[in-house]
């Protein structure tokens, strides 16, 4: 008997009629990138929810100890607390995507493994579902996942139901900034990824964010430059769903329309580049 | 007599369509004369695959049959396309096709799940393990979790990959990237297996045991098995069935045997003198002349007789003999005789 049929037996067992391929792909990815880069980047954006948690349980128990009063007397826990944490962990949040997410795409068109997903029974949808979940768990994971747990935190250390009555809202502003954010940032690092290689959608990702910043610090005397920076829009409709004053001199509304142009474009880009196969002609 | 099937879809106003399946028998379609004993695994009807403005697949109607098919063609032939279109990968311009028994087009879904498919590049995904590149495949298709990651180490065992299935694919060598794209094609044990240009790239001793392993797949687990190659001694060794295909035309179809055999008793012959005295005299004693250019001609000579005919007419036209060879011995010839002289200069 040969070599190749002594352990082999034909399988019998039955295909599920529709695979779920989104998620196969998505958890496969997730441990796929459980690399260094990423522990590590997790261990560092874990420093500001920490020192948060800090600030919850310091302004829960000055009484108790009167040395966190002088700390704790002038931090209160309210909308700002919140958006100021999502929006001071943008840094990790963009690095996260750009490591999770820059070869997500890339990396098959180069070893064209597309035909490997297409010639399974796995849709176009499938394949992009499955990519962005993994960029989003990452980013989620330091950014919208703490906040929750921050306000859970705070809400079982809490004396009264005042915290509540006036900030139930707050998970769903999370959970909604947090979708907002995802969505065009993931789609940005997705659409990037399909048309560049991995290491140059990193570059392309981080300079499609800094220099909109740069041109709007270099005209401030126009508001609406800010129009085209992905960030400041991002900010500006953060702003809004957690019920604080807008940061910036121009429409929100604007800003939500340039957000979801900036995701149209980007699926777009991801329809016209992710082909199931190369066509070489 | 042969039952021929046509599918006719009405959209209902509210957004669903109801299928009517009409039966037909066809008694005369030549396409269904090549498979006379062994059931259909792929049949194609005016395949026309179109990228811009090239055509890769002009209007092919051709059928595959159970057990091994060559899919014999150059580069740029259109055999990957027609894969690819198979597959779904590429969109058809025109004509349809089915997949034993299943439209592709239709039910593109479910064709994939029945269905291997081995690629001709890389196809790796970094990172990944050759047991969990496997893995991966099985779930893709459908397999539950436990079920592929057994399936995983039992076929990476039967491609010859048992000691190396926990390296990252990306260490792999050229045979070994070739095994496991194997693997990861068979892990659901497929009814039909594609396999593109499967020995590119490896060594002459892989490439035998690859073949071997096709072989065993084909006869023994009982897989069809469509072999696209543009070398041609692989398709003899392991295929029983082949189709040609050149620029995007079927140049022939048949089994192998009886494709060398249409040119058996055929020979090559050069003559100086009266050329055209001696083919009138070929003609007449009953031979067929298969080709010809300015010094050459392929002659078919009747059954029952041998070259000794040939040496006669020489004597009888007084014409010089220059050659005289059997014309075709191997699939290769009868490659290069059929694109040289149904398709040159197409």
């Amino acid at each position: 008997m040969p070599v190749y049929d002594q352990n082999y037996r034909a399988w019998k067992g039955h295909l599920m009629p529709f695979p779920r391929a989104w998620w196969v792909i998505a958890k496969t990815h997730i441990r796929l990138r459980w690399k260094r880069g990423v522990i590590a980047l997790l261990i560092l954006a874990a420093f500001p929810f920490l020192m948060r948690a800090l600030q919850i349980l310091a302004v829960a128990r000055m009484e108790d100890y009167q040395f966190l009063q002088q700390f704790a007397k002038n931090l209160e826990i309210d909308a700002a607390f919140f958006k100021d944490f999502l929006f001071g962990q943008s840094f990790w949040f963009i690095l996260m995507i750009i490591l999770t997410g820059a070869g997500i795409i890339a990396n098959d068109q180069k070893y064209k493994a597309s035909q490997l997903y297409f010639s399974k029974p796995v849709t176009y949808w499938d394949y992009i579902t499955g990519k962005f979940i993994t960029v989003s768990f990452y980013s989620g994971i330091i950014t919208f996942i703490p906040a929750i747990l921050l306000f859970f935190m705070q809400l079982v250390l809490a004396e009264n139901n005042t915290f509540i009555q006036s900030f139930f809202w707050i998970p769903f502003a999370i959970a909604g900034f947090g979708i907002i954010a995802l969505l065009v940032f993931g789609s940005l690092i997705l659409a990037l990824s399909a048309m560049v290689s991995g290491r140059s959608a990193g570059i392309f990702f981080f300079a499609l964010l800094l220099f909109p910043d740069i041109i709007r610090a270099i005209i401030p005397s126009v508001p609406e430059i800010g129009l085209i920076s992905v960030s400041a829009n991002i900010k500006q409709v953060g702003s809004v769903i957690f019920g604080l004053p807008k940061p910036y001199d121009y429409s929100t509304w604007l800003a939500g329309i340039a957000l979801l142009v900036t995701f149209l474009i980007c699926m777009g880009i991801l329809r016209w580049r992710v082909k199931p196969s190369e066509v070489v002609t | 007599m042969h039952i021929k099937t046509k599918i006719l879809i009405l959209k209902h106003p509210f957004e669903f369509d109801v299928r009517i399946v009409i039966f037909a028998l066809d008694k005369h379609n030549p396409l269904y004369s090549f498979s006379k004993e062994m059931p259909l695994s792929v049949r194609l009807d005016n395949f026309t695959i179109v990228y811009g403005k090239t055509v890769a697949v002009d209007h092919l109607t051709i059928e595959f049959p159970a057990g091994a098919t060559g899919l014999l063609g150059v580069n740029g032939a259109g055999k990957s396309s027609l894969i690819k279109g198979l597959l779904g990968l590429v969109p058809l311009k025109e004509g349809s096709a089915t997949t034993m028994g299943k439209d592709v087009v239709l039910n593109a879904r479910q064709v994939r799940q029945l269905i291997g498919y081995m690629p001709e590049d890389d196809c790796l995904i970094p990172g990944l393990s050759g047991v969990e590149l496997v893995r991966y495949a099985g779930e893709l298709i459908g397999m539950p979790g436990t079920d592929a990651m057994q399936r995983a180490h039992d076929v990476l065992f039967a491609v010859g990959l048992g000691e190396a299935r926990y390296r990252n694919v990306e260490s792999y060598s050229s045979g070994m990237k070739q095994r496991v794209k194997l693997a990861q094609a068979i892990v659901h044990h497929p009814k039909l297996l594609f396999l593109d240009e499967p020995t590119s790239g490896m060594d002459p001793r892989g490439r035998q045991e690859l073949l071997e392993l096709i072989q065993y797949i084909s006869r023994k687990w009982e897989m069809s098995i469509v072999l696209a190659t543009h070398i041609l001694a692989d398709v003899e060794r392991t295929c029983d069935h082949v189709v040609m295909i050149h620029e995007g035309h079927a140049l022939a179809q048949d089994r192998v045997n009886d494709l060398r055999g249409q040119y058996s008793n055929t020979l090559t012959i050069r003559v100086e003198g009266d050329k055209q005295k001696f083919q009138e005299a070929l003609v007449a004693g009953g031979c067929r002349i298969l080709s010809e250019d300015r010094q050459l001609m392929d002659v078919k000579l009747p059954q029952g007789t041998d070259a000794e005919l040939i040496l006669k007419m020489v004597i009888k036209t007084g014409v010089t003999l220059r050659k005289l060879v059997p014309s075709i011995q191997t699939l290769e010839e009868v490659f290069v005789k059929r694109v040289g002289g149904d398709h040159a200069g197409v």
